[in-house]
């Protein structure tokens, strides 16, 4: 019979199973401080109801594409899809980017992938 | 009068405090650089390039203050790619490290022993990006 494993490898083995979503918004253009004010004020107090977990939000130094990059960390890929739709269908955020885009669209196309960290990386 | 007095003072006092405690916050989470780097492995050599930075790369980067937060392969990795995020103090001292890294005599034999059979990867995507005043990583 197998010895219980130590709980520092319990830890680990529990926290392989995260997937991390890397999404780049590229930004309309003008429209990037608004991007990163909707998602100041609003987006980053909505993601949690849906256990969204953001992990980092970053603005490129050189910004040719009018990026907005962040980082959401997943229990797995079907539960990022199912917090997704969640989030999606949220009255306060439906409120929010309605309000948001009365001039237009803030974002033109974003870029999405699915990651999952290697067996030495940090975040697990 | 007194009364006065003594609200005005406390209400100074609380500014000095309030500003010392801002300026404080910030002292103790000065924002880092961070650099999200993707590599375009060439056909096949995905698997060898994540086993020299598992093996090596990722050793020598800690002689050199190169500190990655995180490494991934996409899921659907059509594109071959091994993407990583580097947090720096500075971008000078990103390129400071970088060019100690480049020049390290273990990185330069690691990196020709595992290109006996062609180069790992093709191109490297590199973004050097700021934390937003709301980012969990700062």
């Amino acid at each position: 019979m197998a010895a219980p494993l130590p709980r520092s490898d319990r830890a680990i083995l529990h926290s392989m199973s995260h997937v991390y979503e890397l999404r780049m918004y590229s930004a309309n253009p003008g429209k990037l401080d608004a991007v990163v004010a909707r998602f100041r004020d609003h987006v980053e107090g909505i993601l949690p109801r849906y256990h969204l977990k953001s992990v980092g939000s970053w603005i490129p130094q050189e910004n040719t594409k009018n990026l907005f990059i962040y980082i959401v960390e997943h229990e797995s890929r079907e539960a990022a899809e199912k917090n997704w739709a969640a989030f999606r269908d949220d009255a306060e955020w439906k409120k929010v980017k309605a309000a948001s885009e009365t001039d237009g669209p803030l974002i033109g196309s974003i870029e999405r992938y699915f990651m999952d960290p290697t067996a030495f990386s940090a975040l697990k | 009068m007194k009364t006065t007095h003594l609200l005005s003072f406390l209400c100074g006092a609380l500014a000095v405090l309030g500003l010392g405690m801002i300026g404080q916050s910030n002292a103790q989470s000065p924002n880092h650089v961070y650099e999200l780097r993707v590599y375009h492995a060439n056909p096949g050599k995905l698997d060898a390039l994540v086993g020299r930075f598992r093996n090596d790369t990722e050793r020598i980067f800690k002689n050199h203050n190169i500190h990655a937060i995180g490494y991934w392969v996409p899921e659907d990795n059509k594109d071959n790619l091994l993407i990583y995020i580097v947090q720096h103090d500075s971008k000078a001292a990103a390129d400071k490290n970088w060019a100690a890294f480049q020049a390290d005599p273990e990185w330069t034999k690691v990196r020709t022993a595992s290109e006996v059979n062609g180069a790992l990867n093709d191109h490297v995507d590199r973004t050097f990006m700021d934390p937003t005043d709301f980012s969990r990583l700062k």
